[in-house]
C-alpha cells in the first residue's frame, strides 16, 4: 500500500516527531510504503527510514495522500494523482490565523473531496459543529489506525 | 425619475456604504470617492455631483472650500461633529444622525438604525454556513465577552458560528464573509445575537434576534436569563415565529432604501 504525508518541513516539533515515529514503524513493519512530501528541508527529529521528496512530486503521486496543515491541504485538494485524500488536523489552525475570509477555509475544511481526520473526541465535536464531520479520530498519528485507512 | 449624480466619500463606514448601495439600487449614479487618490476640486470639477455624502469624521477644510465654489452641490453629513456648526453656511446641507446626540444643537434629522436590505437580502439556505446561533459582527459592533463566555460554556448544546471582520479568539469564529455569503448565513440560522445595529436587518430578513439593549424590535434579555431565553427560542418554534412576525412588522418602513428616499425628500428631490 502506498501512502504519503504532506508537510511544510520535518523539524523538531511534536508533530514531526510523531509523524516520523509512525512512518518509520509502518515502513519497518511493512504496513505501507511511506513518502513524506515537504516544502522546505530541515533536520528531522529522529533518523528516518522512509523516502522524502520535494512537494512538487505529489502531483503525480497515486497513493493515499494525507495533508497535515491548511496550506498543504489546499495543495492536496488540487492534486490530480492521489487515489484518496485526507486532511489530518493536528490542531485547530483557524484559531491562529490573523484574518481570513471564510470561503478560503471552507474550501478546505468543507471540501467534499477530502476527508478529515482529527486527534480527539473534543476536536471531532468542535470540527463537526464548525465545519463538517470528521471521518476518523486518530490520536498522534497512531500507526495501527492509519494502517486501517491506508489499506481500505 | 430625476437623474442624480451622487458622490460618497469612501471610508468603510457602516452607514454610508449601505446608503451608497441603496441609492444605487434606486437607480441613481453613485460613485465612491477616495480623497487620497483624487483631490476635492478635481472630483467636483469632473463629476459635478448633485449630492455629496460623507461622514462627520471625514469632513475637512478642503471639502468645505470646494463646496463654496461648486455651490450647486448639496452636502449630506452623517453624524456631524459639534464643531461642524459652520456647515450651516455651506450650500444646502443636511445633517443626519444615526442616534440622538447628547447635545442636540443642529437641525436634526435622525436616521435611526435601518435594515440594510440593499446589501443583505434574498439569502438562501447554505448547509456550509448553517447554524443554531449566528453572530455576525461588523466594524461598529461592540462585542460583549461576557455573553461570548456564556455561549462558550454552553457550546455543547448549540451549533454556534461567528463571522465578520472583527476577529475573535474563539473556536467558533470562522472568518469574514462577503455580503452574499452573509445573506446566506443569516438565512441559514435559527437565532442571531446582535452586538451592534444589525437587529433591524435581522428583523427585515425574518431571523429571530437577541439583543441586550433596549430596542423596539426584539425583547431585551439580561445576563441572568440569557441562556434560558436562547433555549426557549431554539426549542419553541411557535414563539420564535411569533417574535419574527412582530419584528418584521416594525421593521417595515425602516430600511436603508426608506432612509435614502427620506434624504432625497429632505433635499427637495421629491418624485
Amino acid at each position: 500500500m502506498k501512502a504519503g504525508f504532506v508537510v511544510q518541513r520535518l523539524n523538531g516539533s511534536q508533530q514531526s516527531y510523531k509523524l516520523c515515529q509512525a512512518a518509520n514503524t509502518m515502513v519497518m513493519e511493512d504496513i505501507a510504503d511511506i513518502i513524506v512530501f515537504h516544502d522546505e528541508w530541515d533536520v528531522s527529529p529522529i533518523d528516518t527510514t522512509f523516502m522524502m521528496l520535494q512537494k512538487q512530486h505529489m502531483w503525480s503521486y497515486e497513493g493515499v495522500l494525507v495533508a497535515t496543515d491548511i496550506r498543504s491541504a489546499e495543495q492536496v485538494i488540487k492534486s490530480p494523482g492521489p487515489c484518496k485524500k485526507y486532511f489530518y488536523l493536528w490542531n485547530l489552525e483557524w484559531l491562529y490565523i490573523p484574518e481570513f475570509p471564510n470561503s478560503r477555509l471552507s474550501n478546505v475544511y468543507q471540501n467534499p473531496n477530502i476527508d478529515l481526520i482529527v486527534r480527539s473526541e473534543y476536536h471531532a465535536n468542535l470540527v463537526t459543529k464548525c465545519w463538517k464531520k470528521p471521518t476518523h479520530i486518530i490520536e498522534d498519528f497512531d500507526k495501527n489506525e492509519l494502517a486501517k485507512i491506508f489499506t481500505r | 425619475m430625476q437623474k442624480l449624480n451622487i458622490v460618497f466619500k469612501h471610508n468603510n463606514n457602516p452607514i454610508t456604504e449601505p446608503l451608497c448601495a441603496a441609492f444605487t439600487k434606486l437607480g441613481y449614479d453613485t460613485v465612491l470617492w477616495w480623497q487620497d487618490n483624487k483631490p476635492t476640486f478635481d472630483m467636483l470639477h469632473e463629476r459635478k455631483p448633485d449630492i455629496l455624502i460623507c461622514d462627520g469624521a471625514d469632513l475637512n477644510q478642503s471639502i468645505l472650500n470646494g463646496l463654496k465654489k461648486f455651490s450647486d452641490t448639496k452636502l449630506v453629513v452623517i453624524n456631524p461633529r459639534p464643531a461642524d456648526k459652520l456647515l450651516n453656511l455651506v450650500n444646502k446641507s443636511l445633517f443626519c444622525y444615526t442616534k440622538t446626540p447628547k447635545t442636540p444643537s443642529l437641525n436634526l434629522d435622525i436616521i435611526e438604525p435601518s435594515a440594510n436590505i440593499a446589501q443583505i437580502t434574498n439569502g438562501v439556505y447554505d448547509e456550509n454556513l448553517s447554524s443554531d446561533i449566528l453572530i455576525y459582527t461588523n466594524d461598529d459592533s461592540i462585542i460583549d465577552y461576557k455573553i461570548i463566555g456564556l455561549l462558550t460554556q454552553n457550546s455543547s448544546k448549540y451549533k454556534i458560528k461567528v463571522f465578520g471582520h472583527n476577529r475573535m479568539n474563539i473556536p467558533f469564529y470562522l472568518g469574514s464573509l462577503s455580503l452574499k455569503e452573509a445573506s446566506n448565513a443569516i438565512a441559514s440560522t435559527k437565532l442571531a445575537i446582535d452586538f451592534g445595529d444589525n437587529y433591524v436587518t435581522y428583523a427585515a430578513n425574518q431571523v429571530c434576534t437577541i439583543t441586550h439593549f433596549d430596542n423596539k424590535y426584539w425583547p431585551t434579555v439580561t445576563y441572568d436569563n440569557y441562556i434560558d431565553t436562547i433555549d426557549k427560542l431554539l426549542h419553541e418554534d411557535k414563539l420564535r415565529k411569533k417574535m419574527i412576525k412582530q419584528a418584521y412588522k416594525v421593521s417595515s418602513g425602516n430600511s436603508i432604501i426608506d432612509r435614502a428616499n427620506y434624504i432625497l425628500e429632505k433635499l427637495g428631490y421629491t418624485e
